[in-house]
């Protein structure tokens, strides 16, 4: 092999080393900075799937699901999630206009998560009530949330406009720590489950 | 009298446990402000954030029983919720120290190390080209000097 043919085969494997071993410095120039900050939640079934949600409750029953949430806000987060309750003409949290809803909470859990971190928070809940079967309305006395029972007095549902579905929303509202005002504001987020009470 | 004393023992109960529960709010915002600060100088946050979790079941606990007026119990709340943070703010400190020095030696390695070693690699690459350059070249006089017969 004379000199002219090794040529080829040093600038090749000169410049491949020389990638390799400048990838560590050259990864942090070319990754593509992180534009949007948001945190996720979602709700899983029973199983830890989207499926298999609770939808018909029996009075007393004990239902359970997953309520998670997702930190990709770029810095550790504190967050504070609102249980709230609601019938289908009380008011609930607005996606379109990014409302929350100006329902009491009837609990609220402080939650940490670190950056692109996760958390999920295992719920279970029931309810206490006394159903007439055919009456249209039902008054709640209350209900079990995480072994904790919250006081449902004066939550009242009746039925549907079709008159079959006795339905109330069990719905968690996100907000968040904010330093600059020292309190928490609401974080448009929220995640919540039809329930139909039978 | 007894009836005054009664209203009275729980007028302070309740603020006892109003104090409380604002404190351990308060508790809870200074250590999250240390903790996030660890996260940000690259310190591994885990134990924080479980630490703080578990504290801020206590607070939801306090505020759920002072809800209910059961100020003693919330009181109490309140008072577990501060004590599981007791030694948070040296930790998260401590985790900011060592997230900053690992930090440092990501940036010698990872960075400065990395880019001696690209130019050591081109170095190298110069000199193989050289030195097999001078070889092939003086080979190539000789084979020149070489006397036809």
């Amino acid at each position: 092999m004379k000199f002219q043919e090794y040529k080829l085969l040093i600038i090749v494997v000169t410049a491949i080393l020389a990638l390799v071993v400048a990838s560590p410095a050259l990864q942090r120039f070319l990754v593509y900075p992180q534009t949007e900050f948001f945190t996720e939640s979602w709700i899983l079934g029973p199983e830890h799937k989207a499926e298999n949600y609770p939808f018909n409750i029996t009075a007393n029953s004990g239902y359970d699901v997953f309520l998670g949430l997702g930190n990709h806000f770029g810095n550790f987060s504190y967050y504070q999630v609102q249980v709230k309750l609601r019938n289908q003409t009380q008011s609930g949290a607005d996606s379109f206009n990014r409302t929350s809803s100006s329902l009491p909470p009837l609990y609220s859990m402080y939650v940490f998560v670190a950056d692109n971190g996760t958390l999920e928070l295992p719920v279970s809940f029931s309810f206490s009530y006394v159903s007439g079967g055919n009456e249209s309305r039902v008054d709640l006395d209350s209900m079990i949330f995480n072994g904790e029972t919250l006081g449902l007095s004066g939550y009242m549902v009746s039925f549907d406009s079709e008159g079959e579905q006795r339905l109330v929303n069990l719905f968690f509202e996100v907000w968040i720590y904010d330093s600059a005002l020292g309190g928490f504001r609401y974080h448009e987020r929220f995640v919540g489950l039809w329930l139909n009470l039978q | 009298m007894c009836l005054l004393s009664g209203s009275s023992l729980v007028f302070a109960q309740q603020d006892s446990a109003a104090g409380a529960i604002g404190s351990a709010k308060q508790q809870l915002v200074v250590c999250y402000e240390a903790a996030a600060e660890a996260e940000r100088a690259g310190g591994n946050v885990t134990s924080l954030t479980a630490a703080l979790n578990e504290a801020g079941v206590l607070l939801s606990k306090a505020e759920l029983a002072y809800s209910k007026s059961d100020f003693g119990a919330a009181g109490d709340f309140a008072v577990q919720s501060r004590e599981r943070l007791n030694g948070f703010v040296d930790e998260a400190a401590e985790l900011k120290a060592a997230g900053e020095q690992m930090r440092n030696m990501d940036f010698l390695i990872n960075i400065v190390g990395s880019i001696v070693g690209t130019f050591v690699v081109i170095g190298a690459g110069i000199g193989v080209w050289v030195f097999l350059k001078r070889r092939y070249g003086q080979a190539g006089e000789q084979a020149n000097e070489i006397p036809r017969i």
